[in-house]
């Protein structure tokens, strides 16, 4: 009589702790597969690029400067946007149809979330837009949204600014 | 830390000293008392703790009489505001910025402690040592922060600034006055719960005493924790101007983790009252709870978390918290260890079907909500931490494991109140649960017979789990609204009997009488509510717009049926000219847009419009949205004798175009004639040859061209872009779009969605998003960009259904939470003088009218007017009053221009667009008559006026006047003059060492010949010096 309850108080740990580690598994194993990877562009190419066609990302750079880097055409009251995001020699196209951060100009620091596709399945996009990409871009993003680094004039905001002006 | 250069920050930094040194002493005497039982050193505790309150009040009022006044000498003051900002929003500066919101806590904190203290001291005497203490402990580790690293007294040591640089303007807002209070006021209200289990294990009265005290604390806690975390959705949702009122933002999740253990603990708490048991729980609960208030203020304020809005990285605040967290763990959990064998349960759970395991599951559940929040929070540091990648999970990765745990805690808010405590029988089971099942089961069976949209999937945990989340949501809402109702209808039935009064008596005498009891129900009611109002956010909708121009001269009519319909007959027509359009406008090959406009043209739907186009998605969607956007057709003649206004609006109405869709005005030498429709192009073209006929002109000479017109269609509104008004006051420029919203042919309302350019935010606009509240949606406008040079402006428009019930179940939580709160004091002078009916009903009415004053106040917070939601010109403060909104750009053009010159005034390098002075107002004025001689609509003469302005500037002040100078020259001429003059210094320089050799002992006397090439540059090299000065300082900080 006197074991039957240290035997249920035994089974209750273990199938608490079962069920614990359980969903600790699941979460931990679903986070990684719906997680959000962020990287500077420089960073971007140092990665196998075709595994971010099923994944989604965050990619950090400046906007390029120049008349070849930034285009914008206002098709059927969407505004649609390409533009090269840049660090350091390395440099991606952004596609965009959504509104731009208060701060995005030239050589001001963006974040573009969203996917890694393949050129040719923009063309169409290039073509609307009246230029050309370079033969040898494999990928673009096709971003969903894009985000201003750091606008804040938070005491974090001087921090940054700092760091900036390393880069 | 800077030795303070002003009284007031003399003052107060010595009444910071004073406080800190007083909370040692209490720290010391409450331990010492408690464990001494020295009762006169209790007693010195606890009157340190009203003099430690006095000494931060003194500090707190000196800080915002030194905002008030403008004392720039205060670095702190200087970091976050300025003199134009109004007086409101001077005082909420206060908790602005990192070093305030540090003494803002110990404030708060103190008051809060000296209530707590006073209420308590005479019940608890042998334990309020330490609850004392315990205080003190935290007050201690914030005050430190404050006088060693975080000083908001400290001064500048160079010359301090003549204005502040102003407070974020996404601070200035209605909501963010009383969001971060709020939060904080949650966050430190768990510091006494806290206190009080600390002094309670550590005296080990372990009996329920302790028990009573922290509940109420607890529930205050909950109380502004909730308050703290919608209004900050609330703030959010109108400032930010995202559509949504949540993000998962580490920053809210730093005020929901100890919301949900403080929820858990005062559900837990219940079971120890009722059964004696968990007390080890409770006592964790507590613990955890102000842990997390730590745990989360160390996330957002060290850095350690990235977040759009938390404070900066501080590797040395990091430590320091770590430090402290490290502490409250080992003390709380060895004194826990320490004393568990005082903790035993009473009694044991006798059965699954019992209230006590109901509120065990939902202990089980909040805990884990905290647990995940944590995880997926912490999750990109561990990720970073762990392999180098930073990682990050979104918005979907939390709703999708949140929202299974909502349900279920929905489902048990309206399960628990129908459960027995130790056993419910079947019979009882069946009795409670069969009238909110069935109501449960006729709301989804309605929901899918008449809203079929209810049943869409959604995914659970993966890709893999869909089930109709909102049709379970409103089935589970039904299931609560169900068995409150009946737990408060068989309440007033049992009470009647027993008192004999009627309905309205029993339900307000049951209430008052088991306040907890039901109060916790209204608050079970407003949770129900409240995810009423979540499951909207499975319906929203958005939708990104480009609109080229604004109708000018609103046509209120202008509520044209999708305008593509097209006759067969105007076939041969149309695809010429339309098909030219889509050539041009959408790059289609000529015949696919030919394909197109035939397939639009016999109205064919969109499966075989595909079939008929046949080609891919994008270029079709492209297509749609064209057929979707209407247009106008304007017509642009020269004015003459017989061309005038009244005539091209009479040919038009001759030719059968809709008087109420036409607007004619005279532009310079033409007259343009606006259709706000498409017509048909047999019309156009014969209008075209009437007008060249009246305007005695070649019909060459007539312009014809169709405009994207000036609305768009989404989710059954239209919504007409009408204008884009731009106005300034003294500190902002606002450009303001009005948007006439349309629906089913009636113009529900006129909103203002605008941009705010402060002149001190560095660029950074706020969005002042406009809000069309409805009872079923909120239709959400937003300017999200616009061009003054010609009126381009970007829309987004969000409908978010059922979101008005996020803030109505909000209230009804805080009017539960309310009732929970009452005294018991209040209740007994109500029903305790039964002397006559009329004092007795006077008494009653007297709490009814209380309980609908803070309902009222209530609504009238949550239905506050946002003040973006305004006409433009409104919700702007003063203008006129300074020369700041004197001639305000008026365009792309002079505003780039301000921005690109000095003010000659010599006020710290400040802008044209920027300074404040009358020098600089006349200036503008300058500027803007030098490119009224300009058309801005053309990028050349833009570009000619733009340089004109600047040639015009450099002529009068010299190159110094540009904030860039231009060209790489002016950039040489400095150069070479500081190349030249320091060669010239060193060879006048060697001609006197050269020379005083010759004669020793004399001493240069003579007037330093390279003197003057420094001179005026002199103020600048000030500021530069003074810069550098502070920057250094700031690191060694």
């Amino acid at each position: 009589m006197l074991r039957l309850p240290q035997k249920s108080a035994l089974a209750k740990y273990l199938i608490t702790g079962a069920v614990a580690l359980g969903g600790v598994g699941f979460l931990v194993k679903s986070s990684i597969g719906q997680a959000n990877h962020y990287m500077m562009v420089d960073e971007l190419y140092k990665t196998d690029l075709k595994q971010w066609e099923t994944k989604a990302i965050k990619v950090h750079g400046f906007v390029q400067d120049g008349a070849d880097a930034m285009h914008s055409k206002i098709v059927g009251q969407v505004q649609h946007r390409a533009f090269i995001l840049a660090k350091g020699e390395k440099k991606v196209w952004i596609f965009f149809d959504g509104p731009v951060p208060d701060t995005f100009q030239a050589n001001s620091e963006v974040v573009a979330d969203g996917r890694l596709v393949k050129a040719s399945s923009v063309a169409d996009r290039v073509k609307g837009l009246d230029f050309q990409l370079d033969p040898d871009v494999e990928y673009v993003v096709m971003a969903t949204n894009l985000m201003a680094k750091c606008p804040s004039k938070y005491d974090g905001a001087q921090i940054n600014r700092k760091q900036k002006t390393f880069e | 830390m800077n030795a303070p250069g002003s009284p007031i920050a003399l003052v107060g930094t010595i009444a910071l000293f004073a406080a800190y040194i007083l909370a040692a002493w209490c720290v010391a005497a409450g331990i010492a008392g408690n464990a001494r039982k020295n009762r006169r050193l209790v007693s010195s505790a606890v009157y340190g703790l009203f003099g430690f309150g006095a000494m931060i009040a003194l500090a707190s009022t000196l800080l915002i009489y030194a905002f008030v006044t403008h004392d720039y000498s205060i670095r702190y003051v200087a970091a976050t505001s300025d003199t134009s900002m109004s007086t409101w929003y001077k005082v909420t500066a206060f908790w602005g910025g990192l070093d305030g919101s540090l003494l803002f806590w110990v404030l708060v904190l103190s008051l809060f402690s000296m209530v707590a203290i006073a209420v308590n001291h005479r019940r608890h005497r042998d334990m309020i040592g330490f609850v004392v203490a315990t205080i003190m402990v935290v007050q201690v580790f914030f005050l430190s922060l404050l006088i060693f690293t975080k000083n908001p007294f400290s001064t500048f040591l160079t010359t301090p600034p003549t204005d502040g640089q102003g407070l974020n303007p996404l601070l200035q807002n209605y909501w963010m006055v009383i969001h971060p209070p709020s939060l904080y006021t949650g966050f430190v209200a768990a510091t006494i719960p806290f206190a009080f289990g600390i002094g309670a294990l550590a005296s080990g009265r372990l009996d329920d005493m302790w028990l009573g005290s922290v509940r109420v604390w607890m529930l205050i806690c909950f109380f502004f924790l909730s308050l703290g975390l919608i209004l900050g959705g609330r703030w959010a949702y109108e400032e930010l101007g995202w559509g949504g009122y949540w993000a998962w933002d580490p920053v809210e999740n730093a005020g929901f983790m100890p919301w949900f253990t403080a929820t858990a603990f005062l559900h837990s708490a219940i079971i120890q009252e009722q059964r004696g048991m968990m007390k080890k729980w409770n006592l964790s609960l507590v613990i955890l709870t102000f842990f997390l208030t730590i745990f989360g203020t160390f996330m957002t304020r060290s850095g350690a978390v990235q977040s759009v809005h938390a404070f900066g990285e501080d590797n040395v605040l990091a430590l320091q918290f770590i430090v402290f967290m490290a502490l409250i763990l080992v003390v709380s959990v060895g004194l826990l260890v320490y004393r568990s064998n005082k903790l035993a349960s009473q009694s044991v759970f006798d059965s699954f079907y019992s209230r006590e395991f109901a509120f065990l599951l939902n202990n089980w559940i909040l805990l884990g909500c905290a647990f995940f929040v944590l995880f997926a929070t912490m999750f990109p540091t561990i990720s970073e931490a762990l392999d180098g990648a930073r990682v990050s999970v979104g918005i979907e990765f939390f709703n999708r494991w949140m929202t299974p745990f909502g349900l279920v805690l929905l489902l048990l808010a309206g399960a628990a109140p129908l459960l027995a405590w130790r056993k419910t029988t079947r019979e009882r089971l069946y009795n409670q649960f069969l009238f909110p099942a069935l109501l449960a089961a006729a709301t989804i069976g309605a929901l899918v017979i008449f809203m079929p949209q209810t049943t869409k999937s959604t995914a659970m945990f993966s890709d893999t789990i869909q089930l109709p989340v909102s049709l379970i949501n409103f089935g589970f809402c039904a299931f609560v609204f169900g068995s409150i109702t009946q737990e408060f209808v068989r309440g007033v039935m049992v009470r009647r009997r027993q008192t004999g009064s009627d309905p309205i008596s029993s339900l307000f005498g049951l209430v008052l009488t088991k306040r907890r009891k039901y109060g916790g129900y209204i608050v079970h009611l407003g949770i129900a509510v409240l995810f009423i109002g979540f499951a909207g956010k499975a319906y929203d909708r958005m939708v990104d717009r480009t609109i080229a121009k604004p109708i000018h001269g609103v046509i209120d009519n202008a509520m044209i049926p999708e305008g593509t319909a097209v006759t067969p007959e105007a076939l041969s027509l149309l695809n010429t000219s339309t098909r030219a359009m889509l050539r041009d406008d959408v790059g289609l090959a000529d015949d696919l847009a030919a394909n197109v406009i035939a397939a639009r043209s016999a109205r064919l739907d969109g499966a075989t419009l595909r079939r008929v186009v046949g080609f891919g998605g994008a270029a079709l969607a492209t297509v749609e949205s064209y057929a979707r956007s209407p247009h106008h057709v304007i017509l642009r003649a020269p004015l003459g004798k017989r061309m005038t206004v009244n005539a091209a609006r009479d040919t038009m109405i001759a030719h059968g175009v809709d008087p109420q869709r036409i607007n004619v005005k005279v532009d310079g030498p033409t007259v343009v004639a606006t259709a706000a429709y498409q017509l048909d192009f047999e019309i156009q073209g014969r209008l075209r040859k009437n007008f060249a006929e009246l305007a005695e002109v070649p019909i060459e000479s007539v312009e014809l061209f169709a405009q994207p017109a000036a609305w768009f269609e989404f989710s059954d509104y239209r919504f007409v872009y009408e204008a884009l008004i731009h106005t300034s006051d003294d500190h902002k420029d606002a450009v303001t779009a009005q948007v006439g919203i349309w629906k089913d042919g009636e113009r529900i309302a006129t909103v203002y969605p605008g941009k705010w350019d402060y002149h001190k935010g560095e660029g950074q606009a706020t969005t002042e998003v406009a809000i069309k509240v409805r009872f079923t949606e909120d239709v959400y406008v937003v300017l999200t960009g616009y061009d003054l040079d010609n009126e381009l402006a970007n829309f987004r428009v969000y409908v978010n259904p059922l979101i008005s019930w996020v803030w109505i179940g909000f209230l009804v939580l805080a009017f539960g939470t309310f009732i929970c709160l009452i005294p018991q004091g209040v209740v007994d002078r109500i029903s305790s003088r039964p002397t006559s009916r009329i004092g007795r009903a006077a008494d009653v009415g007297l709490f009814v009218a209380l309980i609908f004053g803070v309902l009222a106040l209530l609504a009238t917070q949550a239905g506050a007017a946002p003040t973006e939601h305004v006409p433009a010109g409104q919700g702007m403060g003063q203008a006129g009053g300074g020369f700041a909104a004197m001639n305000r750009p008026a365009n792309a053009t002079d505003g780039k221009a301000m921005k690109e010159l000095l003010c000659p005034c010599g006020c710290a390098r400040q802008t044209l667009h920027d300074c404040d002075c009358k020098s600089a107002a006349d200036l503008r004025e300058s500027v803007q008559t030098i490119l009224s001689d300009y058309d801005l609509n053309d990028a050349k003469q833009r570009a000619a006026g733009y340089d004109k302005v600047l040639a015009f500037f450099v002529k009068d002040y010299g190159e110094r006047v540009l904030a860039n100078p231009t060209s790489k020259v002016s950039w040489l001429l400095p150069s070479l003059a500081i190349v030249g003059g320091l060669g010239l210094l060193f060879v006048v320089g060697r001609r006197w060492v050269v020379a005083s050799a010759g004669r020793p002992g004399s001493i240069a006397t003579a007037t330093d010949p390279a003197a003057p090439t420094a001179s005026p540059s002199s103020p600048l090299a000030d500021d530069a010096y003074a810069d550098k000065l502070d920057d250094e300082l700031a690191e060694t900080d």
